[in-house]
């Protein structure tokens, strides 16, 4: 009866004792999440996914991908043209632009139907050398 | 009193069962797997895998990049510039640090001035934040990109006087060679100048006159009449009207 009782106990301690080098994290982790809160959407905003700014390529013809408010109209300005599309429904536009050979500002403008405009740019560079 | 006794002494037993049994364990992980003595085939594996490992951690290091920037400062051996984001960037030069001036074949880092705008290609190093330059010439095919509003144009001058959403006026020269486009209802469409009208919201890609800096030579230019002026537009426009009329 009493080793019974004792093989009882010491298991339990065992246990206890395990139960404390684990310490479960799932409240720190809540928090994480509730404070990492999705951005919210300003009234004019614009956000450029490509290329990335002051960007090396060794491609004369790239594609500005991006998104904005799906009403706006998108003008893109290189070196050599524009271009002027209009965004999908969620609001993501892909323009093929070419660009001159050394460097190039790219410049985006949103624009949105009552006439307030968001602005971006790219520098990108063309070169093809070896370094 | 017994039973607590013999409790007691059962965990106490325990114990000291669970820890020689992990030394024991330990031992026999030891005594059943050596440490093999490193072969010269071995030790040449691992100064390629050393090798390797710090070519990768070097690449991520070192990135390389375009810049575009306004000469700030220049020494012989540095070069501060700012970019279009008013963001200092600093270039190192070495021996390695390419030259090329559109205008003249002896380009090099003595002529550079303040307040020239380069295009530097090289390696940018993420931790120092630094750029080693390897190709930096002048950025001068570039063009000025201006929006804002048509406050007055000249027929007799084909030019055009435009105000920016801060009010800032230019004159856009309109050459021969300016192509002129036109966004309407989603179609864009071949321009001219006699279509442009006051009060019409546009975008001017040229190059500033060499003479003025009100001056813009314009190589293309592209007006939306059907578009809507921003406040800032509309307010240039209120201003540029009331400074045209004649003062009572």
């Amino acid at each position: 009866m009493a080793v019974a009782i004792g093989l009882i106990v010491t298991t339990l301690i065992f246990f206890l004792y395990q139960q404390t080098k684990t310490i479960p994290n799932q409240s720190n982790k809540n928090a994480g999440s509730q404070n990492s809160a999705s951005p919210t959407k300003s009234p004019n905003y614009l956000t450029i996914d490509e290329p990335q700014d002051e960007a090396l390529v060794d491609r004369r013809l790239l594609q500005v991908k991006g998104r904005t408010h799906a009403g706006d109209i998108i003008v893109v300005s290189t070196n050599q043209e524009d271009k002027v599309v209009h965004p999908t429904s969620d609001g993501k536009f892909a323009v093929s632009i070419t660009i001159d050979a050394g460097a190039n500002i790219i410049v985006i403008r949103s624009i949105a139907p009552d006439g307030s405009e968001e602005k971006d740019s790219r520098t990108v560079t063309f070169s093809t050398e070896e370094f | 009193m017994k039973s607590i006794r013999i409790v007691i002494f059962i965990i106490i037993i325990t114990f000291i069962t669970n820890i020689s049994g992990n030394s024991l364990r330990i031992g026999y992980a030891a005594a059943v797997s050596p440490t093999p003595s490193p072969t010269p085939q071995d030790t040449q594996i691992e100064k390629i895998k050393d090798l390797v490992a710090s070519r990768v951690a070097e690449l991520k290091l070192v990135d390389k990049k375009g810049v575009i920037g306004k000469v700030k400062s220049a020494s012989n051996s540095q070069i501060t510039l700012l970019n279009g984001r008013n963001l200092q960037i600093i270039v190192d030069i070495d021996e390695l640090t390419k030259f090329d001036g559109a205008s003249t074949t002896s380009y090099g880092i003595s002529d550079i001035k303040s307040a020239d705008v380069l295009s530097v290609v090289g390696l940018f190093n993420k931790q120092t934040e630094r750029l080693l330059a390897r190709f930096v010439t002048p950025a001068s095919n570039i063009p000025q990109n201006i929006e804002g509003v048509v406050t007055a144009k000249s027929a007799k001058d084909f030019s055009l006087t435009i105000a920016a959403d801060d009010g800032k006026k230019v004159d856009v020269n309109i050459e021969t060679s300016t192509k002129t486009t036109l966004y309407d209802a989603g179609e864009t469409l071949k321009s001219g100048f006699s279509k442009i009208k006051t009060g019409e919201r546009v975008i001017v890609v040229g190059f500033f006159d060499k003479t003025s800096k009100d001056q813009i030579n314009a190589t293309r230019v592209i007006h939306f009449p059907g578009l809507a002026l921003s406040s800032g537009l509309k307010k240039a426009l209120e201003a540029g009207a009331e400074s045209a009329s004649p003062t009572p």
